[in-house]
Formats: structure tokens, C-alpha cells, sequence
């Protein structure tokens, strides 16, 4: 055995695990890109923001794409890095609570003004939530998680996390009808 | 299960029902309703909360991996460069310490070395040894000197890299001979002959040491090196 060959066996073992995290990580942007943008517009009220929160994110996800074992627990291990980056992102700086950006959040070519207005209503009412309350409701929603994974994303246990679920969805409801009376007596 | 907790649960999750939810749902139509009620709530909030995602990140977000990759491995790269070139320069260092330290590497730059160590004070000795007291230091080296046919003014033992060694120095009367006694076991290349510009010198392997003789006068040298050879005995 020449004192060379043995590097040479080694570099090629491991190409193929280089292949393989490379093909992971096309894989995690491929299916999830989309969902963690739009969590990321919810939770930074700002697209431009949003994208760098995104990026930051997947440049965290390939530093330790090693600690990723199960392929299934991708999503949450994604969002996961997401709310780390973003609580970053606070430290750093103490960010103003914006308003959504209308614009962000509404196509306003598709839809009449009726509608529109009544989106803006909702808008409101998901925003009047508290956090805490509108927090698993979003992730719910958006990221399509089941309670033992919105439980393990806040660290939270399971009862807590569907409480708030309950309350969350109970409130908007309060609030929606509330809405519509009003309306109606307006009308 | 009451109405109530039927539609907390359906409130809670609407998406993941068990068997018993289900088989409820199809019972009740006013349940069913309040199901597609919340689904409904959830779409258009989904669809409130879903901005139209930039093409361009998909791309961007590869395209940052990539680079990200191609920077490590230029790191990688430049840590085996600034690996490679602390070597070099530590091995340059060493070279140039051990040049420092084991400047001569032959018999001969080593001898004349210790020649012109002593050169200044050997050149005033003419005060002879007697014989005993410089068998007592050949005896050392198992040598034992039988005749004093020249004077030895000068006996002390000294290193020759790392080796004890015996420095001697003779008068021969027509001028000064360095003779040395090295043991066979030394770190240094045999040199049968050897000179510089003043010195010339001539070694010779006995069965026990290496015996290195110097001097400025060839003459003195070639008499001085057949009368020692017969003079010098080497216990067996």
C-alpha cells in the first residue's frame, strides 16, 4: 500500500456524502422555500426582509445539514432555524412592529373593492390576536404542522398548544360575527 | 361527546380527525357545516397571508449554497497553503539550527575545528607530559602509549559531537602535532584526508578508535603518524 492511495480511497468515500448533502439541501430549498417565505413575511412584516430571513435561514440549514437526521422532521427543523434567525435578527437591532404591507399581502387585481375590504378586515382581526394565540394558529395554517410539532417549534406542551389553537380560532370567530352584526346594523 | 367538545376539537385541529370525529361528522350535518367553516377560515387566511414568492429565490437561495461551498473550499485551500508554507519555515528554521549547532559534519572540519579551538594555547606549551599521567587518560580508550619518543604537552579529553574524545598534542620538534582519539561508536563520516588552507591532517581506523592527527607541516605529519602507530597499543 503506497502512503498516497489511502488519501485518494478517502476522497473518494466521501464525495459521494458531499453529493449527498448537496442533494439534500436542493431538496429542502425545492419543497419548502415557498411556505418558509410566506412564514417569514408573516413574521417580519416586510417582504424585503423576509428574503433575507430566508436566505440566512438556508445558509444556517447547509452550515449544519449534518445534524439533520430524519428527513421528515425537515420542515419543522427549517421553521425552527427560521425563529432562531429572526430572534437574531432582534438582538441585533430593535426592529419597529410594522403594519403588513398592504401590498405584500393582498392581490388587489383579482378581487373587488368589497372583498378587498373584507380581507383587510380579516388582516385586522388575525393581527388583533395576541401573539401567543396567533403564533400556533399561523404555523398551523401556513406551515401545515401538526400540534405535537407547533408544540415542540414554542416550546410548549401539547394541552398549552391546543388551548391556544382553540382560543385562537374561537376569538376570530367572536370577532368575524362580531364584525357582521355591526355591519348589518350599519347596513 | 358532547356538541361542545366536538366543535372544541374541530377548532383545535380541523385537519388531523380521528376515526370517532369522522364517523360524528357524517352523522351530523350541522357538525359538517362547522367544519367547512373553518376550512374556510383557514383558506382565506392562508390565502391572506400567501404573497406571491419571488422566482428568483429559489435560484438564489442554490446559487448562495454554491457559492458558500466554493468559499469554504478556497478557505480550505488557503489553510493548506498557510499550512504548507508554516512547515516550510519551520523546517527552514530547524535546518538552519542544526547547521548552527552541528556545523562541521566530517572527521576532518570537526577536528580542525578543535584545533583551532586551542590554537592560541597549545602554541606556548612546551612543558612535557609525563607518560603515566597520559596512559591514565588513553587508558580510557584502552590505549596505552609505550614510548615517549616526542613530548605530549597537551592531554584533555573533548566532544566531538555528542563522543568524549582524547585531544592531544605533541612536539615534535620540528613542530607541533594534534593527535585525536576518537571512539570507533561517533556521529561522525570518516575522513581518511583532510586539509584547509593552514591544516592538513590524515585519519586512521584502528580496531578500537579513530586516530586523527593534525598539523601545519606534512613532514611533521607523516613522522609523526608512523611513529605513533608503533607507539600506540590498544588493549584487546
Amino acid at each position: 500500500m503506497k502512503w498516497w492511495s489511502t488519501d485518494k480511497t478517502a476522497a473518494k468515500k466521501q464525495t459521494p456524502e458531499k453529493e449527498q448533502r448537496q442533494h439534500s439541501y436542493m431538496q429542502l430549498v425545492r419543497l419548502y422555500h415557498a411556505d418558509l417565505y410566506r412564514y417569514s413575511c408573516w413574521i417580519c412584516r416586510s417582504a424585503d426582509i423576509a428574503e433575507d430571513l430566508v436566505q440566512d435561514t438556508y445558509l444556517r440549514a447547509w452550515k449544519s445539514i449534518d445534524l439533520l437526521q430524519n428527513e421528515a422532521s425537515a420542515k419543522a427543523w427549517l421553521f425552527t432555524i427560521l425563529r432562531n434567525e429572526n430572534a437574531r435578527r432582534f438582538e441585533r437591532k430593535q426592529f419597529q412592529y410594522q403594519e403588513v404591507e398592504q401590498d405584500l399581502l393582498l392581490d388587489e387585481q383579482q378581487i373587488s373593492a368589497e372583498q378587498l375590504y373584507s380581507q383587510q378586515q380579516l388582516l385586522k382581526q388575525v393581527e388583533s390576536l395576541e401573539p401567543e394565540y396567533s403564533e400556533p394558529l399561523i404555523l398551523q395554517i401556513i406551515g401545515g404542522f401538526s400540534g405535537d410539532e407547533i408544540a415542540l417549534l414554542l416550546g410548549l406542551n401539547l394541552n398549552t398548544v391546543n388551548t391556544r389553537l382553540f382560543r385562537a380560532r374561537k376569538q376570530l370567530r367572536d370577532l368575524l360575527s362580531h364584525g357582521n352584526v355591526r355591519e348589518q346594523k350599519n347596513g | 361527546m358532547d356538541e361542545l367538545e366536538v366543535r372544541r376539537r374541530l377548532l383545535t385541529d380541523p385537519y388531523q380527525l380521528n376515526a370517532e370525529q369522522l364517523a360524528q361528522l357524517q352523522q351530523d350535518p350541522d357538525s359538517q357545516q362547522f367544519h367547512q367553516d373553518i376550512l374556510e377560515l383557514d383558506r382565506q387566511i392562508k390565502a391572506l397571508l400567501s404573497p406571491p414568492v419571488p422566482k428568483a429565490l429559489e435560484t438564489r437561495l442554490l446559487l448562495q449554497q454554491h457559492k458558500q461551498k466554493q468559499q469554504q473550499q478556497k478557505r480550505f485551500y488557503q489553510n493548506l497553503i498557510a499550512l504548507a508554507a508554516c512547515v516550510a519555515f519551520l523546517a527552514g528554521f530547524a535546518l538552519n539550527w542544526s547547521f548552527f549547532l552541528y556545523g562541521s559534519q566530517s572527521l576532518g572540519e570537526n577536528s580542525l575545528a578543535h584545533v583551532y579551538h586551542e590554537e592560541d594555547y597549545v602554541q606556548h606549551l612546551n612543558k612535557p607530559l609525563s607518560l603515566s599521567d597520559v596512559n591514565v587518560k588513553l587508558a580510557d580508550f584502552d590505549a596505552q602509549l609505550n614510548s615517549t619518543e616526542h613530548a605530549v604537552v597537551f592531554a584533555n579529553y573533548c566532544n566531538f559531537r555528542g563522543t568524549r574524545s582524547l585531544h592531544l598534542v605533541v612536539d615534535t620538534g620540528k613542530g607541533q602535532m594534534t593527535v585525536f582519539l576518537v571512539p570507533k561508536e561517533n556521529s561522525l563520516d570518516f575522513e581518511a584526508e583532510f586539509h584547509d588552507e593552514k591544516y592538513q591532517g590524515r585519519s586512521v581506523a584502528t580496531h578500537k578508535a579513530v586516530l586523527v592527527m593534525v598539523s601545519d607541516k606534512a613532514e611533521t605529519l607523516l613522522q609523526g603518524e608512523q611513529q605513533w602507530l608503533r607507539s600506540l597499543q590498544f588493549k584487546a
